[in-house]
């Protein structure tokens, strides 16, 4: 397994356009936020005195804010690019015909999910330290303290939480690749799959809006809005409320009803099937199909 | 014989209702270990189709693919000791020709750079090895493919039109190289071509395919020995035609005439002349080339399939 992630790593990497647009571009984001904010610093003294008024900006809260930079419509934007170029690029390319005799189906797919956790990872991760190391050096360019310092107790609560935010963030991301792994599995086209999956993301979003029609238009018992309780978006939106304000995501849906916030386990095992039901999808789809291209 | 390939009443359907099409109806066939076997058929036939399943690409809507006794739906491993191109070298292409050989050696679970390298020189790629597939001509994507289908030293290759995009040079060393695979090494070789004078000298056996099923069968020997073409020249020639059309296709020219029988037939014909008065100046048996053997045959179930 470790040869066919190689595999995996070495092909996807070697499309250097893709993965420095879709995957590197978080990081060399922070990169140039971090130049462009220390530039500033140098040449302001407006700016640091503004930096200065704004206060120590604590590292640990920093890094934890960053990893759910990825977590936005655009973000998830270009996850679901890089996962169509991932996936619908072997059918694009024709290569299926040479690894499909070479290996099971099934191996070949999952490998690509984890190798697409590994790069969304690693790219968290790296934006993460760097925007943070952009914040140390404008924060010492500022006179301003920069801590707090690194105690076993806040480095303990500090990795939960960041673990955490990161298992989010990574959710959210599986979530999207998943509609693009198996929209991929269908068209057979990366820019197909592109559509199909972006489409069905924002299906998610129009679920709310099918149930309120249904509820107003064919006047449907009210719990029918709780169906949107179901979608992920609503179970990430829950479980980032828990985290933050230790209290569940709640949404008055009708006048005289709002939706019940489910517990952040509920939300977490939704989420969980979720993805394993994505990934189940795009196998299954795969499995017995003809490979024609 | 030891089978390498078994083809068990396979068939395949794509589409439904309507748009229904039989791509390849009932095959049955066997392919020994150590042969070069052919393919043969025109576009469009089921040669790809039928090599396809053979890799676990397509699944057959009945029947079953054994490779070396096994069932290759089911126990996928044996894939390990196939290789193969099929329908034209497509690769990464943004990898360079080594990279995209190094990826199917991980993919696969047998990287050895030493074994890339030799092959990447015997193909003749060393010096392009490095530079990016899309950059490739046509001959050497082909021969890229070639050293792809042979990464792992499998015990058989299975070749889709080897010798497109290759330069009548080329196409010779490839012909020698697959003589080589099965003389030398012992290797089952599985090609498809519509290039028939390629096959003639390449294969020890054929399988003619048309509209999906096998129409021919045989030793490229067997297959040409059975009819031959005769030229007669006999005087009258017009009463001669008469006295052999009720039984040949007789083709009168301006001093002969050209029909089709059976070799064992010849003796017969000269003196179903003699008997008649005919005058026989000269009877010329005319080897029929694999290319007119193939042309006869589709035309003939083409007209009569």
């Amino acid at each position: 397994m470790v040869s066919l992630f190689r595999a995996e790593w070495q092909k996807t990497t070697g499309n250097r356009w893709a993965v420095g647009l879709l995957i590197w571009i978080f990081p060399a984001a922070a990169i140039g936020m971090s130049i462009l904010a220390i530039v500033i610093s140098a040449l302001s003294s407006d700016y640091r005195e503004y930096l200065q008024m704004l206060g120590p900006i604590p590292w640990n809260t920093r890094m934890i804010e960053t990893v759910s930079f990825m977590n936005n419509e655009v973000g998830r934007l270009i996850i679901l690019a890089f996962t169509a170029i991932m996936f619908a690029g072997e059918y694009q390319y024709g290569t299926w015909k040479n690894l499909v005799p070479r290996r099971r189906r099934v191996p070949l797919i999952l490998m690509k999910f984890i190798a697409l956790a590994v790069f969304v990872v690693v790219s968290i991760i790296a934006f993460s330290i760097i925007a943070v190391m952009g914040t140390w050096i404008t924060s010492s360019m500022a006179g301003i303290e920069f801590g707090p310092a690194l105690t076993p107790e806040i480095a303990g609560e500090f990795l939960g939480d960041y673990l955490l935010q990161l298992l989010i963030t990574l959710s959210a991301t599986f979530i999207a690749s998943g509609y693009a792994a198996a929209a991929a599995m269908i068209t057979r086209n990366i820019l197909g799959s592109l559509l199909v999956g972006f489409i069905l993301s924002l299906g998610e979003t129009t679920v709310l809006i099918l149930t309120l029609i249904l509820y107003n238009v064919l006047k449907l018992p009210v719990q029918i809005m709780s169906l949107y309780q179901f979608t992920p978006g609503y179970n990430l939106a829950n479980i980032s409320a828990w985290v933050k304000n230790g209290a569940g995501f709640s949404y008055r849906v009708a006048v005289d009803y709002s939706l019940q916030p489910f517990s952040m386990e509920a939300s977490l095992l939704i989420i969980a099937l979720w993805i394993v039901g994505l990934i189940a999808l795009t196998l299954f789809l795969f499995r017995r199909q003809d490979i024609t291209s | 014989m030891e089978s390498a390939v078994r083809f068990e009443n396979i068939s395949k359907t794509f589409g439904r209702g309507k748009k229904q099409v039989h791509a390849v109806k009932n095959v049955t066939l066997d392919i020994g270990v150590g042969q070069v076997f052919g393919f043969l058929g025109p576009n469009g036939a089921g040669k790809t189709t039928t090599i396809r399943m053979m890799l676990t690409l397509l699944r057959p809507t009945q029947g079953r693919v054994l490779l070396y006794g096994k069932d290759v739906q089911r126990e996928h491993d044996i894939l390990k000791r196939v290789g193969a191109t099929v329908e034209g070298a497509a690769f990464y292409p943004y990898l360079s020709g080594q990279a995209n050989l190094e990826v199917l050696a991980r993919t696969a679970g047998h990287y050895n750079p030493q074994r890339i390298r030799a092959l990447l020189e015997q193909v003749d790629l060393t010096e392009r090895a490095r530079q990016r597939f899309s950059s490739y001509s046509l001959g050497m994507k082909q021969r890229l493919g070639l050293a792809a289908a042979l990464l792992h030293d499998p015990d058989m290759i299975i070749l889709d039109e080897p010798t497109n995009g290759l330069d009548p040079s080329g196409i010779q060393e490839m012909r020698t190289f697959i003589r080589e695979l099965a003389d030398k090494h012992g290797k089952t070789v599985v090609l498809s071509s519509h290039l028939l004078n390629e096959v003639e000298q390449i294969c020890d056996r054929v399988a003619i395919i048309n509209k999906g099923e096998i129409i021919r069968e045989g030793t490229v020997k067997g297959l040409l020995e059975g009819k031959a073409k005769l030229r007669i020249e006999a005087a009258p020639l017009d009463k001669a035609a008469a006295v052999l059309g009720a039984r040949y296709a007789v083709t009168p020219n301006s001093h002969s005439m050209t029909l089709e029988a059976e070799r064992g037939d010849v003796p017969r014909i000269i003196r179903q002349l003699i008997a008649a008065d005919i005058e026989v100046y000269e009877v010329v048996s005319q080897k029929q080339s694999l290319e007119e053997y193939f042309l006869a045959v589709i035309q003939e179930n083409t007209t009569h399939g």
